[in-house]
């Protein structure tokens, strides 16, 4: 009795052909010997051809533009510490989400990879170090004067302009590794500066920029030494969300006419 | 996030839940990815996320409906009527048939069978044994059928 309860529960397996031939063959046996077990064979392989006719799925009565707007509403969800950083929820559920598109059992199987690149960006970030202390130099360097600050920020701008350009025109092909190390060592290099201007007086727009590019070097210092085209594609995708390229072309036009100033200096 | 979308639909029968449930699944990963200790893979941690949040909602509403509606199965067949562009005859049946599963009968059909899921997906995900997957697919598509059969009858 306990045997043909054992059988009667692979029969599913055995419809969907998931047994191994050892197995199979012995359900088989079973089956030919076992009229009820036959009798629930046919029934479930009945059944499972009624369901698979249940062709509409959910997800298809949303149009679109609701799956399209779909990370958004999410990103709406998260605490507000969690929003400001870098769009990365974004960029996240975005990967995640057409992850999820495939069918399951593929998409279990790649989210190792998705996975690894979310964690890769979010774990590693406060196990990483930054061994900078801009704080310590803008507090006892003085404050510094009006030409100083826009050399250092125009000089900011165009090293990381090309950081980013160089960043967004990678394109390497899915799963391959990418030596991201260099890149990691500029931004340490820029996130250093970025801190000791954002103590800066700047103007509201300059100081948003800065904020803006920060966000994407602590990214970038954070990530592993070689990343997947995924970990990648999560900072390309927060450099396009943000519009840093064009925002920080204006910016280096703007200053270029001197239009750089201090908040406190309009007062 | 459609799969996920699926799957939380298919619990909860509606779509501003389905919505509500995926979500919040989202908002519940990204912010305590921290946790996620490897031990099962991405994919599932997250499908588990989704279905935790899908039953412990059924378990909500059952309760509610306990104490505000006397006659169980009333809910669903309202939601079944709600749902948008729903098509009658057989479709309906079948969402009708599986909404009417057991709760844990239905999570494992759903993953099971109508997403394809390994059994050891399915255990992973609703944290019992593979065992338990199997009896509760083979209780789970008996009744589908015994249900359809008596649906099919109704309507002649």
């Amino acid at each position: 009795m306990r045997e043909h309860a054992q059988y009667r529960l692979l029969l599913y397996d055995y419809i969907m052909d998931e047994l191994q031939n050892e197995q199979r063959a012995q359900v088989e046996q079973h089956v030919r010997r076992c009229r009820e077990c036959a009798e629930s064979l046919e029934r479930l392989r009945e059944t499972c051809q009624t369901l698979e006719r249940r062709a509409v799925r959910p997800s298809r009565l949303r149009s679109e533009g609701y799956w399209e707007d779909f990370a958004a509403r999410v990103e709406g969800r998260l605490p507000e510490p969690e929003r400001r950083r870098l769009h990365l929820p974004r960029a996240f559920i975005t990967s995640v989400g057409s992850l999820l598109q495939m069918r399951p059992r593929i998409a279990i199987g790649t989210g190792v990879a998705v996975a690894a690149a979310v964690l890769g960006l979010l774990l590693l970030r406060p196990a990483t170090t930054i061994d900078v202390e801009p704080e310590q130099e803008a507090r006892t360097a003085g404050r510094p004067t009006f030409e100083e600050n826009s050399e250092r920020l125009s000089s900011y701008l165009r090293q990381s302009r090309t950081l980013l350009v160089g960043l967004t025109n990678t394109d390497p092909p899915a799963e391959r590794q990418i030596d991201l190390e260099p890149e990691r060592l500029a931004s340490r290099r820029l996130l250093k500066e970025s801190r000791y201007l954002r103590l800066q007086p700047l103007d509201a727009r300059s100081a948003n920029l800065v904020t803006d590019v920060e966000r994407i070097m602590i990214e970038l210092a954070s990530a592993q030494g070689t990343g997947t085209a995924p970990n990648l594609s999560l900072i390309q995708d927060g450099i396009r969300e943000r519009n840093l390229l064009f925002k920080i072309r204006m910016a280096e036009q703007a200053y270029s006419s001197s239009r750089f100033v201090y908040a406190s200096d309009r007062r | 996030m459609r799969g996920a979308y699926d799957v939380a639909h298919s619990f909860v029968h509606d779509h501003d839940a389905a919505e509500d449930i995926v979500q919040d699944a989202f908002v519940r990963a990204y912010t305590s990815l921290r946790t996620f200790r490897g031990e099962a893979q991405f994919g599932t941690w997250l499908y588990r996320i989704v279905v935790n949040i899908s039953l412990n909602r059924l378990k909500t509403e059952r309760r509610k409906a306990e104490r505000e509606i006397p006659i169980l199965g009333a809910s669903a067949i309202v939601a079944t009527e709600e749902d948008p562009g729903h098509a009658a005859g057989l479709q309906e049946h079948l969402e009708r048939a599986l909404h009417e599963l057991p709760t844990l009968q239905r999570a494992v059909v759903i993953l099971r069978h109508l997403d394809g899921m390994s059994t050891r997906e399915v255990s992973v995900i609703l944290q019992c044994s593979e065992g338990t997957v199997k009896t509760h697919l083979f209780r789970g598509m008996e009744k589908m059928r015994k249900r359809l059969e008596y649906l099919k009858g109704e309507e002649i």
